[in-house]
């Protein structure tokens, strides 16, 4: 089955978050990789080493922008000065999409630098909507918006979290990152079975896939990001493959960070589970 | 819900706060009804992984940002300061790069009790400088031909620009050394106090930090002010003797052009 995303966005491939760690490799070597994704707030506050690596590894790959600090759920006003860095670092390394997560960093302006969880119900989806249409009108493209890792539920919700991912992209017209691994960790977390999860998906809106290692703490898990992706977490990616088809797929590893050639060997393994279901396909 | 996940002594301490119940009065009795329990967790446990994650992923930062201050301090000690510290003064940016920007002065002014207090404080100072220095704009540096091209008629006269990835620092302590003696996993006793002047700056996007003499600090002090070598030279004049500053100052601005502290010459005629 293809279900092609609405903006044709294209299938990038199997691709790598880029790590301070990796910077040297990168250089040295300039390794096969198909893209690499950035964590757009590390350098948009910077005009030294890691600008003037991105420069060069920007004019080499192509890049995606994927951010932390948007707080896209928060109630104080949207912040314009970070939107306008946010863009003008898209323009420079010609970002191929950006995007940030479901979430709340920060309210009364403080910042937890953390993604926090909110509610799923009517009211703080319509709040989501207006702020998505916003910050998109401002940034003039389609914003990417991922599913957290969640670790409680509130009271207040009245709808699974797929439902809201749905409506809210439906209504906002903006674009998902399918965090894989996040869906398998709010599941577990949640007493959730994860097929409902993803079978729940809009997947003409999904962009980008996530892939990661997570800490089991036996009664519950943690997005580490430290580590190998789980059997269970490929299985889900595949079946993911079998619903839409191919997606730019990206493996985090942010804790523990080994050497490049393991990060990126890591992230090949997709392509089996890739190939998998195109063979069962034809 | 944040006053919740950021209090020091976590969840419950966080949900009775007084910022918490100003928002939603709760208890930790009916807590469940704000928040659902799982199959494996209390509501009360579920906050606490945010409130957990707070302090230990920002501690983290703080220790990579200084980690001659936390080898001075030892983990235990450098947690309970910088809990306080994040108490005192929480992010307010969306970037990390603010986090700690007021560490060395909470340290200098609001800590107690903390041995070698002043010492530890002019230690984070350097180290804050190095973040400084390493995200600081970026501008052209002027080379060493640039400014031998120069007329030496006039060249009173002429304002060299410094980068903006320079800090210059005044302290008690000379702390350059020891810095560099835990970097290299050596021992070194905690030196005496002494006035000391350092330069931090960013050169080949690396950071470095090196010992100035008082006339040296003088000199790069007063040009960083924007003013000119005739006026910067008087004050590098006016902290001692001028004996053999002649030769001194060709090699200093050498060192400094090679090191790309500057970043343009203007020339303002008939000042």
């Amino acid at each position: 089955m293809r279900i092609p995303n609405r903006w044709n966005l294209p299938d990038l491939g199997l691709g790598i978050g880029l790590r301070t760690r990796h910077f040297n490799h990168i250089l040295e070597n300039w390794p096969v990789v198909d893209w690499f994704e950035i964590m757009s707030e590390n350098f948009m506050d910077t005009e030294g080493r890691p600008l003037y690596i991105l420069d060069q590894i920007a004019e080499r790959y192509p890049i995606v922008m994927h951010g932390v600090s948007m707080s896209i759920g928060s109630t104080d006003s949207i912040n314009f000065e970070y939107l306008s860095k946010l863009k003008t670092l898209a323009e420079r390394v010609n970002a191929v999409w950006l995007g940030d997560h479901v979430c709340w960093t920060g309210v009364a302006g403080r910042n937890g630098h953390d993604l926090y969880p909110i509610p799923y119900n009517e009211k703080t989806l319509g709040f989501l909507v207006e702020r998505i249409r916003v910050v998109q009108d401002f940034l003039e493209r389609p914003l990417i918006l991922e599913n957290p890792s969640t670790y409680l539920t509130f009271a207040s919700s009245t709808m699974p979290e797929e439902v809201f991912l749905q409506r809210m992209a439906e209504d906002a017209d903006c674009g998902l990152l399918l965090d894989v691994n996040n869906v398998y960790v709010t599941c577990r977390n949640h007493d959730l079975d994860p097929y409902d999860y993803i079978n729940g998906i809009p997947y003409d809106r999904v962009v980008q896939i996530h892939i990661a290692g997570h800490t089991d703490k036996g009664t519950h898990c943690i997005d580490t990001h430290d580590g190998r992706v789980i059997d269970e977490v490929w299985e889900l990616y595949a079946e993911v493959h079998r619903i839409a088809g191919g997606r730019a797929t990206l493996l985090e590893w942010d804790a523990h960070i080994p050497p490049f050639e393991e990060v990126h060997a890591e992230v090949l393994k997709a392509a089996r589970y890739r190939d998998e279901v195109e063979v069962a396909s034809a | 819900m944040q006053a919740v996940f950021t209090h020091p002594d976590g969840a419950e301490a966080g949900l009775q706060s007084a910022e918490a119940q100003k928002c939603i009065p709760t208890s930790i009795e009916a807590l469940d009804e704000l928040v659902l329990p799982s199959k494996s967790l209390t509501a009360e446990e579920r906050l606490s992984i945010y409130a957990n994650m707070y302090y230990w992923r920002l501690i983290d930062i703080l220790v990579d940002e200084f980690p001659t201050v936390h080898h001075l301090l030892g983990p235990e000690q450098f947690t309970v300061v910088v809990k306080d510290y994040l108490e005192r003064h929480p992010s307010t940016s969306y970037t990390l790069n603010h986090l700690s920007s007021r560490f060395a002065g909470y340290i200098e002014e609001e800590v107690r009790d903390l041995p070698h207090r002043e010492f530890i404080a002019a230690v984070a100072r350097v180290e804050r400088a190095m973040e400084d220095v390493f995200d600081e704009s970026y501008a052209e540096p002027v080379t060493i031909d640039d400014l031998g091209s120069l007329s030496v008629e006039g060249l009173g006269d002429i304002h060299l620009q410094i980068i903006p990835a320079l800090r210059l620092l005044e302290l008690d302590y000379p702390v350059n050394n020891y810095i560099t003696a835990v970097r290299e996993d050596r021992h070194m006793d905690i030196p005496l106090p002494a006035k000391t002047y350092i330069a931090v700056y960013r050169s080949n996007y690396k950071p470095w930090r090196v010992d100035l003499e008082p006339q040296r600090y003088a000199l790069l002090s007063s040009l960083k002010q924007g003013k000119s070598l005739r006026e910067a030279l008087e004050s590098c004049m006016s902290v001692s003797d001028t004996d053999g500053l002649a030769c001194s100052l060709e090699n200093w601005f050498r060192d400094w052009a090679a090191d790309g502290l500057f970043c343009g010459i203007k020339i303002t005629a008939g000042e």
